[in-house]
């Protein structure tokens, strides 16, 4: 039976009931990229949660995807725990920048603390720009993870790195510290917003199999993450967006056996990743959203993106779980806005279920 | 008794490939003590470990935590023995290569990285470090008479800045003598290609092995 075209709000919450779609959705994961086409700079975007709301809702209504508003400034728990972030006003769309950070000695360690949500100045703002997307009806979008991410945004990755054998006491330290905060984080959003208006998101950069052993994941990572689920979960969080970026295959155990997952949870995955075994891997209960390069994004025509997308959906499309066409990360802030449109046309011309 | 050269050399190999800093600094001092030439520690014991530890990084029994440690231990070890250098050793020309991370990028573990792995393998490394102005690249490789050019981000807003250098090398004249390779998490062949750079290395391993490529060195 062919279902009549959707709206994305349908469409999302079909693809989550398993009641049938239209057509494969589409979530292309853009933050600065909404910036860069509506003339605002990065600095308002990040800084200006209302302009950033305003660039979301434009970019939506161009290219026709389905993700709702979403908001993150990078490297936002170093700030909040105390680092010193520059946004540079030239280039207009630059990245942001730890210039300070919250922790460079072993001595900063004992004295940090868990900071405010509510006057934080990276969750202050992310908190205005979730009350502008209730107000619009959207859900709100609250950090599920990971902890690990906290702490390389706090003391910079190859600290971590080292400290992991040198001073792995003070990283549990920095990992509770960060846990704490993301689980005060939920707690704000659930008392003002209500669970079932939250959907939980959780990037996964440093535990990738590049940076970190699968076993020093067990050990330093895993208990955190475990705790966050289960808290999290038991706010009422139900919804859940887990994006593994880079090469997670060796992990996957753990997030069959050990660590507590809502059902229809979406997992995002990097280009290193087998999206087909990966599927088979988590089981039928899970959607799977991926994974075209973001350098092919931002770099190649909108025929190669075009084709590209073909070739990822027709391999996808059926997958037990569900599918979601996505870049296998972030979009280049910088992406031609061509080639985005390319994304959606290749969905719109290869994604429909018959 | 004192204790063999082969002995001290296999520890001070040991030392690097177990991360002991303090080991290897020991044995360093213990080596130069009983009046063993530096430049054979340097070589049969600091990179002797650091290429065992590259080949575990290389066999996936080394993490990048691993290797920065191991490298830790070894330029521990290599600032005690290079005043112990003879001049002729000290000023013996090794192919020299500029590297850094592109301007507006922080990130800088895998340029890191492959500064070890290339230090390792033999080449002279001028780290320029992270967050690069453009024109720097060219400033100093022309100032090092530089054999070749490592650029590297992890962001896709900074990439531009890779074709830019390779602009400004054929602006100033050198390009042709420069060979330039580029490496980081959206960089691909294909980008490497479409900015004309000389060649693309996933990783520090590789990195190694195309420099050597295009330098032609065995």
């Amino acid at each position: 039976m062919i279902i009549k075209e959707l709206s994305s709000a349908e469409r999302m919450k079909r693809l989550v009931t398993r009641e049938g779609l239209d057509r494969v959705p589409i979530i292309p994961l853009a933050s600065l990229y909404t910036a860069y086409i509506s003339n605002i700079s990065a600095k308002e975007y990040f800084l200006e949660p209302e302009k950033a709301m305003e660039a979301q809702l434009w970019a939506r209504d161009l290219h026709g995807y389905d993700a709702g508003p979403s908001y993150n400034i990078p490297d936002w728990g170093g700030w909040d725990f105390g680092g010193i972030l520059e946004i540079p006003t030239s280039p207009r769309i630059s990245l942001p920048r730890m210039v300070k950070k919250a922790v460079t000695s072993t001595k900063d360690v004992e004295k940090l603390e868990v900071p405010n949500p509510s006057t934080a100045p990276a969750m202050s703002r992310s908190l205005v720009f979730a009350r502008l997307s209730r107000e619009k009806g959207f859900p709100v979008s609250v950090w599920g993870g990971s902890p690990m991410g906290i702490v390389v945004s706090i003391i910079g990755a190859e600290t971590l790195l080292k400290w992991l054998r040198k001073e792995p006491s003070l990283v549990h330290r920095l990992l509770r510290l960060a846990t704490d905060y993301i689980i005060e984080i939920a707690k704000v959003y659930t008392n003002e917003f209500g669970g079932e208006n939250c959907s939980a998101l959780a990037t996964y950069p440093m535990e990738c199999f590049a940076m970190m052993s699968p076993k020093m994941f067990e050990k330093y990572s895993l208990p955190y993450v475990i705790e966050i689920h289960e808290k999290l979960i038991e706010m009422g969080i139900k919804k859940w967006t887990i994006h593994l970026c880079g090469d997670h295959t060796r992990n996957l155990i753990h997030w069959q056996q050990s660590i507590k997952l809502m059902p229809r949870t979406i997992f995002t995955l990097g280009h290193e990743m087998d999206m087909l075994k990966t599927a088979e891997a988590l089981g039928e209960e899970y959607i799977i959203g991926g994974n075209i390069h973001t350098t092919l994004m931002q770099i190649g025509s909108a025929n190669e993106v075009y084709r590209a997308c073909k070739e990822t959906i027709e391999k996808m499309k059926y997958i037990p779980g569900g599918f979601i066409l996505a870049p296998d990360c972030v979009l280049p802030s910088l992406t031609p806005p061509i080639n985005l449109h390319a994304m959606v046309k290749a969905c719109r011309d290869f994604g429909k279920y018959e | 008794m004192s204790v063999s050269k082969e002995e001290l050399i296999k520890r001070l190999s040991d030392g690097v490939v177990n991360m002991e800093e303090e080991d290897v600094i020991e044995v360093v001092n213990e080596y130069l003590e009983a009046g063993y030439p530096a430049f054979d520690a340097i070589m049969e014991g600091l990179v002797d470990g650091m290429n065992r530890a590259s080949q575990l990084y290389e066999e996936e029994e080394y993490f990048v935590t691993d290797v920065l440690l191991c490298s830790d231990a070894m330029y521990e070890g290599l600032s005690v023995l290079r005043p112990h250098l003879p001049a002729s050793e000290a000023e013996k020309v090794k192919p020299k290569g500029i590297i850094g991370v592109v301007e507006g990028d922080t990130h800088d573990i895998g340029k890191n990285l492959v500064k070890i792995m290339l230090e390792t393998a033999g080449f002279d490394m001028v780290d320029l470090g992270r967050d690069v102005p453009l024109q720097s690249f060219v400033d100093k490789a022309k100032e090092e008479n530089a054999s070749f050019v490592c650029m590297s981000t992890l962001m896709t807003t900074t990439m531009g800045g890779m074709k830019t250098v390779v602009e400004l090398l054929r602006e100033a004249g050198i390009r042709e003598q420069v060979k330039v390779v580029i490496g980081g998490g959206p960089i691909s062949k294909k980008y490497a290609d479409t900015i004309g750079a000389d060649g693309y290395s996933p990783n520090a391993v590789e990195a190694v092995k195309l420099v050597k490529n295009l330098l032609d060195i065995a």
